[in-house]
């Protein structure tokens, strides 16, 4: 069977007729970002994947706590992903310093995944115009909102330990992630309205 | 600690970035489970939180690792709800036996077969029976089934058994019940490469206190040891066995065989064999 066509939602219901094949499609559109995900966090490639098999097997198990009414299932995945990861992080008791943290969209050059055994180049491409969307609104955040958004989202603290670690008020890290989301709220929602237009 | 409407709107992206501390972020969550309002601005920085993931710099997963996880899926699709435990556990049991041999077995056997020729390094080793392994992964997956329907713990021994179904020299011997045992019965399924084997049992006798039951492997000039297990009410056991290539030269291979021995570690076998894999 093919499911090449297949939409994301589309492959959830399948997943609860327990459809392995779906699943495989699934897993062959999503492992690639959910590791990278796990190993921004957590640092470690063979935790990284011990992460991403429990994210997918998650997913294989309960497919019915992804409710499409609530969003994107890349979206409900990814955050998935990302509160796994931080509670593996925790649980090992890694905490990354701020220095230590892996350098961050805009700040490298992309590593392009091996293309050539995925079957889906269209919905790559989807994601890749998605990526490369966010990438440009993260790169427009002044630094230290840059700084703040992801010691919260990839390091798993709170603004009072940002607060602590960076040594400014508290206030001071609120109002820098709240501008900073704001920022790219405003970024992304004018991307959506030229892919309206065009 | 309340939250009202424009205290959700102020928080709602650290809440969403996982900022928040315990007491702020349950007040959100109280807030926004009963206000539908709310509810929308928090899945838009959900979403917005969620973007920044798809950021990162991207990186290629292991061949391997989906192996793993299609595997994992696999076994677990047959594992039995907690909630099918008590009511009609040997039904369950059947109806999942025969899943695993139908249905399961097709799944599995197509999904072998491709990945067969894509882990094994491309091109060589094609030789294996891709058909009969899905057989074997099959059986093995109903005694999973069947041992976890008699409340016999699977815990992370099932990461073992993966490895060992992955292997392309799994073998799988069945075990019969010798004289002191006669309807006991058992699968030992092991890879000789891997130095891994799991074994499970069925209607072995209740072990007298201060008794274990020990599984060897024998050959010509030695047994040994595989490790000690216990069994439940229905005389259901498992054991997972680990770094069966010693490397000494204990002579030809004959078979693996289970006694009960006392529960104190032994490293030689004294009681009398229940279980046997047909010595040669
Ligand atoms: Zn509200």
């Amino acid at each position: 069977m093919d499911y090449t066509g297949f939409r994301d939602d589309e492959l959830m219901d399948r997943l609860a007729g327990k459809d392995l094949g779906a699943f495989g499609a699934l897993y062959d559109r999503y492992s690639d970002l959910v590791y990278s995900v796990a190993l921004r966090v957590v640092a470690d490639t063979h935790v990284a994947e011990d992460v991403t098999q429990d994210v997918f097997l998650r997913v294989w198990r309960r497919p019915e706590q992804f409710d499409l009414k609530r969003g994107k299932f890349v979206t409900w995945l990814l955050s998935v992903t990302r509160n796994r990861s931080i509670d593996v992080r925790r649980s090992t008791g890694r905490r990354l310093r701020r220095e230590a943290l892996p350098p961050v969209a805009g700040e490298e050059e992309d590593v392009i995944p091996s293309t050539d055994e995925r079957d889906d180049p269209a919905l790559a491409t989807v994601l890749a115009d998605e990526r490369r969307a966010v990438r440009k609104a993260l790169e427009v955040l002044p630094q230290e909102q840059k700084l703040a958004i992801q010691l919260a989202y990839f390091g798993g603290l709170t603004q009072q330990e940002i607060a602590n670690q960076l040594g400014q008020p508290l206030g001071t890290v609120k109002t820098r992630i709240r501008l900073g989301m704001q920022k790219m709220r405003v970024a992304l929602e004018e991307r959506r309205g030229r892919d309206r237009n065009s | 600690m309340q939250m009202d409407c424009d205290g959700v709107a102020e928080n709602i992206d650290a809440w969403a970035l996982g900022a928040l501390d315990v007491e702020e972020a349950a007040a959100l969550d109280t807030h926004v489970a009963g206000c539908a309002a709310c509810r929308l601005l928090a899945d838009a920085a959900s979403e917005r939180a969620a973007s920044i993931a798809m950021a990162v710099p991207l990186v290629s997963a292991s061949h391997q690792l989906k192996a793993r996880v299609m595997a994992a899926a696999s076994v677990m699709s047959d594992l039995p709800a907690r909630r099918a435990a008590n009511a009609s556990r040997w039904w369950f049991a059947g109806a999942a036996a025969a899943v695993a041999f139908g249905i399961g077995a097709l799944t599995w056997g197509g999904y072998l077969q491709t990945q067969v020729s894509d882990l094994r390094d491309r091109e060589a080793r094609v030789r294996t029976d891709a058909t009969a392994q899905s057989n074997q992964f099959a059986t093995m997956r109903t005694e999973l089934v069947q041992a976890s329907a008699k409340n016999v713990s699977l815990g992370s021994d099932q990461d073992a058994v993966l490895d060992i179904v992955s292997r392309p020299d799994l073998q799988r011997l069945p075990m019969s019940g010798t004289n002191a045992a006669p309807a006991a019965s058992g699968r030992y399924i092991w890879s000789r490469t891997g130095g891994l084997g799991a074994l499970v049992t069925s209607n072995l006798p209740a072990l007298p206190e201060g008794k274990t039951y020990c599984m060897w492997i024998v050959y010509e000039n030695a047994w040994t040891r595989g490790g000690a297990f216990d069994v439940d009410q229905t005389g259901a056991g498992r054991l997972i066995v680990r770094d069966l290539a010693s490397g000494q030269d204990h002579g030809a291979f004959r078979g693996f065989a289970v006694t009960i021995e006392p529960s104190t570690a032994t490293t030689q076998h004294t009681g009398a064999t229940v279980l046997e894999s047909g010595l040669q």
